[in-house]
């Protein structure tokens, strides 16, 4: 069963505090109570029994690793292994730092240490893995991306790996050509600390390289934690990745700090497009753009690009790479061999 | 009298357990008389008589949690250090430690008269 991405129990999202200490139970129950609605449980079995039964409803598990009857570490397992209670997202309370660490590897979404830092801090790691486990819930309940109609990575690697299978003698090899492959990043997805792992591994098994992976980062993907996504988009593009900043110019990123950026290239955002040829035929918005990737040193990508028209005016504005229907309409893989045998001649 | 200066003279750190307790001072004194009648006291007590290592580290490491998350810092410290050297089974005299223990509740029992 899919668990609801409305999760909302009398107006509060339901969470669950497992501790067999009675009195760290109603500390986090007094911190918490106003926001949420806060089921307890005083051992492993009572908290399995519990979130079973409420596997529907809970937004989130609040776990203490030391408990009777069945250790939070061992209850953490049993949740990642069990389909429908996997995505309930587990934050273990601990102090001890190895247990920290053992926990994230089982898939816990974040600690909380003891004794308790400030509410605040409580609350905001609360609201947090709430907010990116129902992201991921979005975004894995269907394998097209609803918000950006593309697929995603895991569909992509297995789909890559089908193709490899029936087509051992792929235009790849044939051609002597290399095409690289645009993927969309999801905000939620910049923050899974096995992404680079998971990057790596569909290069090894589709025996492709990062130069044939471009990843689009859309620019609002920025404005929050902001250090946090650059510090992920430098791995990426350490591993050798190409980075796209896509939707640029909707996304509210100051001047200041887009030189900071470790991007390849900025992607133009299909409004600039739409409205430089709309009516009044003003491209000044689109040379502001390009100005700033020369000054950044990396191309400009227009994408949307569907007449001659467009086409010629974004060239001599010095657009270098441009996409759209006015060179095809999306085609499936096997028609895409012929388009590039005629294109390329 | 249980009061925060008298809890203060104690050496405890009240500034932080209140603020684990949203600032409510009723419901902080709450939990310290709680903490005082803790079953846990007597359980790390048997089981460190018994030479049984396993039964007194739970004890020991569950009333850490709640004597730190309480700010409580003259008991809370021999039970951090006793619960540490409990973890690694360290056959040693856990008697000064107990009586310290003892002693610093007692103090703080003290107070809720």
């Amino acid at each position: 069963m899919n668990r609801s991405t409305d999760l909302y129990v009398d107006g509060k999202r339901r969470i669950l505090v497992a501790d067999d200490e009675m009195i760290n139970r109603e500390l986090l129950n007094n911190i918490l109570c106003d926001e949420y609605d806060v089921l307890m449980a005083e051992d492993g079995e009572m908290a399995y029994e519990v979130i079973r039964q409420n596997r529907n409803t809970l937004s989130l598990i609040l776990l203490d690793l030391m408990m009777p009857k069945l250790n939070g570490l061992d209850l953490l397992s049993r949740l990642k292994e069990t389909p429908d209670l996997k995505g309930i997202p587990v934050i273990v309370l601990t102090s001890d730092q190895a247990s920290e660490v053992e926990s994230l590897v089982r898939g816990a979404a974040d600690f909380i240490p003891k004794p308790y830092p400030q509410p605040d801090v409580i609350r905001a790691r609360i609201s947090r893995s709430i907010e990116l486990a129902e992201d991921r819930q979005i975004i894995s309940a269907t394998e097209r991306d609803e918000l950006t109609g593309l697929y995603s990575y895991e569909y992509f690697s297995r789909y890559a790996e089908q193709f490899d299978k029936y087509h051992p003698n792929d235009w790849r090899k044939r051609l002597g050509v290399s095409v690289p492959v645009s993927v969309n990043l999801s905000r939620a997805e910049m923050y899974d600390p096995a992404l680079v792992d998971t990057f790596e591994k569909i290069t090894s098994e589709t025996g492709t390289t990062a130069k044939d992976i471009y990843l689009e980062i859309t620019e609002s993907a920025y404005v929050r934690d902001a250090d946090q996504i650059v510090d992920r988009v430098k791995e990426l593009r350490d591993h050798g990745f190409f980075i796209e900043m896509d939707d640029f110019g909707s996304g509210y990123s100051s001047l200041n700090m887009i030189s900071e950026l470790p991007i390849d290239a900025l992607k133009l955002d299909m409004m600039f497009i739409r409205n430089a040829f709309d009516k009044q035929n003003d491209t000044r918005m689109i040379s502001i753009v390009i100005d700033i990737a020369d000054c950044l040193g990396v191309p400009v990508i227009a994408e949307g690009v569907e007449t001659e028209e467009q086409y010629l005016a974004l060239k001599k504005l010095g657009c270098t790479i441009i996409q759209g229907y006015y060179f095809s309409k999306p085609v499936p893989a096997e028609e895409f061999e012929k388009f590039l045998v005629e294109n390329n001649a | 009298m249980l009061t925060i200066d008298a809890l203060n003279q104690l050496g405890c750190n009240t500034d932080d357990g209140l603020t684990r307790c949203m600032g409510n001072e009723a419901f902080y004194f709450k939990l310290i008389g709680r903490v005082v009648d803790d079953e846990n006291f007597q359980a790390l007590e048997d089981a460190v008589a018994a030479k049984d290592l396993d039964a007194a580290f739970d004890a020991a490491h569950s009333l850490k949690g709640v004597l730190g998350n309480l700010a409580l810092t003259p008991i809370y410290e021999p039970v951090y250090e006793l619960t540490e050297l409990l973890r690694e089974k360290k056959d040693i005299d856990y008697t000064e430690y107990l009586k310290t223990i003892s002693e610093k509740r007692s103090e703080l029992a003290g107070l809720l008269r």
